[in-house]
């Protein structure tokens, strides 16, 4: 008696297979969420910047086709239970359990088409201008097996309670299961779920990622539903050993994921922001070295471009003194709920305790572009390169380019030079009047971002006057601006040098009569 | 094959809840046509489905085909040679009929993809439905409906047909084209039908036997079933006080199963009046014990 499939030949199994994979990849359900799935995946990967982190959080976009394939295969499970068959088929020489591994095979059908697109997502991933570094095909490879695991689960559902209302709670543990293992950011535990988001850290070098495992965690727990299907119909000795197999590769690949980094592991990451110049790439344009991490070297181009902007309106001398523009993690990162995170928070805790915040982020004095693309998703500021462009104004005219981790932010309401760094930086990158009008102001002038994602990095807390006024620069031709400005450096990079004075050098009417230096903190020179 | 070894039936019992469905059932069948024949709620159906394994007797014997359906590998040699048509065949309504007899083929362990589809192609001619393979099940008529469930027994060439009710809404050319169909099957098979119909025993049963209230009454040949009313079935133009049974005919006169009215003829009788009077008696000698 073929009571159970791993007793028979399977060539039933296969056959049925075959019928219901044909009715799966036919199904107007499911080929609606196909058809809708790139723009899911797009819209999952909208707002990334890097390939590495597109190709983990695509996966996102194949969670509703996943669903819509338990739903299928839960229902073809119960097809002839639903159209009363179920009397007459179990009259029938095959055994349910053949049955069973039809429909599992069957709800595979859609994994190949799941390949299709996951192989258009990485074409598109690849080409992406906005997109740097590489992809993790590793990482895309789990898409395979959410799929194909819905479709299991859905068949293991049907098996065990044949009615096909229970799809729906199904379907709700699964995404009450996935949202609490997502929002273990910091803990490797976030690793057994069925999918993880990349890390807030923004670094791959930080996010010790175990995709293989991963992998192999999903494969095992897909196999495990598809034994579990299959006991419904009996267990043999076949199959009790397959379960015990798996039930061992559960456990080990659940360990291997959610191993603690060991001191050494934990210190090495550390390293990656302690000392940022042992883990990134550096290339000499000019006489600067721009540094940056892996998967951001396309960035370099970026940053060259709006730094040698600034530097062509301030004197050569002055120009001529920067050597190198390295990489440096923002203090303050956005997070998956599109709100400011510590940077230090969204690192696994071993890691963290090695992380020396003096190092990592010393008051250096020096240009550190970031790792967000400065484009601000989650506020559509689309503020591309202002970060950057800020920074490389003031680095130029002697303000703290980036903060330190501990220190605020320095004032220096009112002072020329900080409006002048403004105005560099508007110049460069032509965002200045988009920041002033997504940002908020503070009871003390100052621009505030509230639960932005993140607040630029910079070390001056800007004024909305002074942004004001490096705004209204913008009607003045930059060639005067440049003749003032050459000839009078030194004098308005002075710290007690007001904006007003700006304005009157220019000979141009103040935009208001705040411009005067008041509470300023920020040192004389930062460099 | 000898009667004993295809279906012998032992002393079967089988109950729901409190409602005895077969009560010491005993039954040898053979080569040919067996026809069940009884009210609704007699055992038919419940005798069937323990012929199909699609149910297992409380108490009792049964031995098809020399398997016994008490064991998995019995039930799967039975059922590697069975046809069975449920009372009520379920369908796939989104399914075309080539895609459900299809999908049925599989489930009898037709792998082989081309033999499979000539099969599924030669049973649906039997049953008059080639021109509607492609048709989905759920588009078709009752009629229509009730073929596929013929055809989808016939795949792979049972030893053993079990049909319940088969010919419920077929039209009397569906009905010839059945009867001409079991015939060639009963050539050298055993079928097992249980109908309503007393035309369709007539038509095509070797053997009847009739059950009520879980109990075979009689299990013999058509002609013998109808001689048990021989000398009790008549024509008149009033029922009389003596009859069991009587209803108006088309012609105006009553046909009346029991004594003879006055001035009455005698008929010929007809499995339908010997199952009406065996029946009948049954139910007045129950309600005598009950008294």
């Amino acid at each position: 008696m073929k009571t159970h499939l791993l007793n028979s030949s399977g060539r039933e199994a296969l056959a049925l297979g075959r019928g219901e994979a044909r009715r799966m990849i036919r199904n107007k359900g499911v080929i609606v969420f196909v058809l809708l799935t790139p723009f899911l995946i797009i819209a999952a990967t909208d707002g990334n910047h890097l390939r590495w982190q597109a190709s983990i959080e695509l996966i996102l976009g194949l969670v509703p086709l996943g669903w819509a394939i338990m739903v299928a295969t839960n229902l073809a499970a119960l097809r002839d239970r639903r159209h009363r068959v179920s009397e007459l088929a179990d009259t029938l020489p095959v055994s349910p359990a053949a049955r069973t591994a039809g429909f599992l095979l069957g709800g595979l059908a859609l994994v190949p088409v799941v390949a299709v697109l996951l192989a258009g997502a990485l074409i598109v991933i690849s080409n992406h201008d906005r997109l740097s570094g590489s992809p993790a095909i590793d990482e895309m490879a789990i898409g395979l097996l959410i799929v194909g695991g819905a479709a299991i689960v859905g068949v293991a559902v049907a098996r065990w309670l044949p009615r096909s209302m229970f799809v729906v709670p199904t379907i709700a543990i699964t995404i009450a299961l996935a949202d609490s293992l997502d929002k273990s950011a910091t803990s490797r535990v976030r690793f057994l779920g069925f999918r993880t988001p990349s890390s807030p850290s923004l670094l791959p070098a930080l996010d010790d990622r175990p995709a293989l495992w991963h992998l192999v965690w999903l494969a095992a727990w897909c196999a495990v539903m598809a034994a579990v299907a299959l006991a419904r119909d009996g267990v043999g000795r076949r199959l009790g050993v397959a379960f015990v197999a798996l039930a061992v590769l559960v456990v080990v690949s659940g360990v291997a994921q959610t191993a603690t980094a060991s001191a050494g592991e934990a210190t090495a990451r550390a390293d990656v922001l302690n000392r940022p110049a042992d883990h990134q790439q550096c290339e000499k344009i000019g006489a600067v070295d721009y540094c940056a991490y892996v998967h951001y070297e396309d960035r370099i181009d970026d940053w060259q471009h709006v730094i040698s902007t600034v530097l062509d309106h301030v004197p050569v001398a002055v120009a001529g003194q920067l050597s190198e523009v390295r990489q440096r993690a923002e203090p303050v990162v956005g997070n998956a709920l599109c709100g400011p995170s510590e940077y230090l928070s969204v690192l696994e805790g071993p890691v963290r305790k090695n992380v020396s915040v003096e190092q990592a982020w010393s008051a250096d004095g020096q240009i550190h572009p970031g790792l967000s693309d400065e484009s601000l998703p989650c506020n559509h500021a689309g503020l591309n390169l202002l970060w950057t462009a800020v920074q490389a104004g003031s680095w130029a005219v002697g303000l703290p380019p980036t903060r330190s981790y501990s220190a605020p932010p320095c004032v220096a309401d009112g002072q020329a030079r900080a409006v002048i760094a403004l105005w560099l930086g508007n110049v460069a990158s032509g965002k200045l009047q988009r920041l002033a009008d997504v940002a908020d102001t503070s009871d003390t002038g100052a621009l505030a971002y509230i639960d932005w994602d993140p607040p630029p990095p910079w070390g001056v807390e800007f004024t909305r006057a002074d942004t004001a006024a490096a705004l209204a620069l913008a009607a003045v031709a930059t060639d005067n601006i440049d003749r003032v400005l050459a000839d009078h450096w030194d004098e308005l990079v002075d710290p007690s040098t007001p904006s007003a004075r700006f304005f009157v050098l220019l000979g141009i009417a103040s935009p208001s009569s705040s411009l005067v230096v008041a509470n300023a903190t920020c040192p004389t020179r930062a460099r | 094959m000898s009667i004993e070894s295809i279906v012998s039936v032992r002393d079967v019992r089988r109950s729901f809840g409190r409602t005895v469905a077969l009560d010491g059932i005993d039954l040898d069948l053979g080569t040919g046509v067996t026809g069940f024949l009884g009210p609704n709620g007699a055992g038919k159906t419940t005798l069937l489905r323990i012929l199909a394994t699609a149910l297992a007797p409380d108490s009792g014997t049964v031995r098809i085909l020399g398997h016994d359906p008490a064991t998995a590998d019995g039930r799967y040699e039975i059922r590697c040679t069975l046809g069975y048509v449920p009372q009520e065949p379920g369908f796939h309504t989104r399914f075309t009929t080539f895609e459900f007899v299809d999908y049925i083929a599989i489930l009898k362990e037709l792998t082989d993809r081309r033999q499979r589809h000539d099969e599924v192609r030669r049973v649906l001619d039997q049953v008059g439905l080639g021109t509607v393979m492609h048709k989905r099940i759920g588009k078709l008529s009752g009629g229509m409906r009730r073929r596929v469930a013929i055809a989808q027994a016939l795949l792979g060439h049972p030893q053993l047909l079990v049909l319940d009710e088969p010919t419920a809404g077929l039209d009397p050319e569906q009905r010839l084209r059945f009867r001409e169909v079991v015939g060639t099957v009963a050539e050298h098979h055993t079928v097992v039908l249980a109908t309503h119909q007393t035309e369709d025993v007539s038509a095509m049963c070797g053997r009847v036997a009739v059950i009520d209230e879980g109990r075979v009454l009689y299990d013999g040949t058509p002609a013998d079933l109808a001689a048990v009313a021989a000398g009790k079935v008549w024509l008149a133009d009033h029922p009389g006080d003596g009859a069991r049974l009587s209803w108006r005919t088309a012609s105006g006169r009553y046909r009346v199963i029991g004594d003879a009215p006055d001035r009455a003829e005698p008929a010929e009788p007809t499995i339908e009046d010997a199952y009406l009077l065996l029946a009948g008696e049954r139910a007045m000698g129950e309600e005598a014990s009950a008294a």
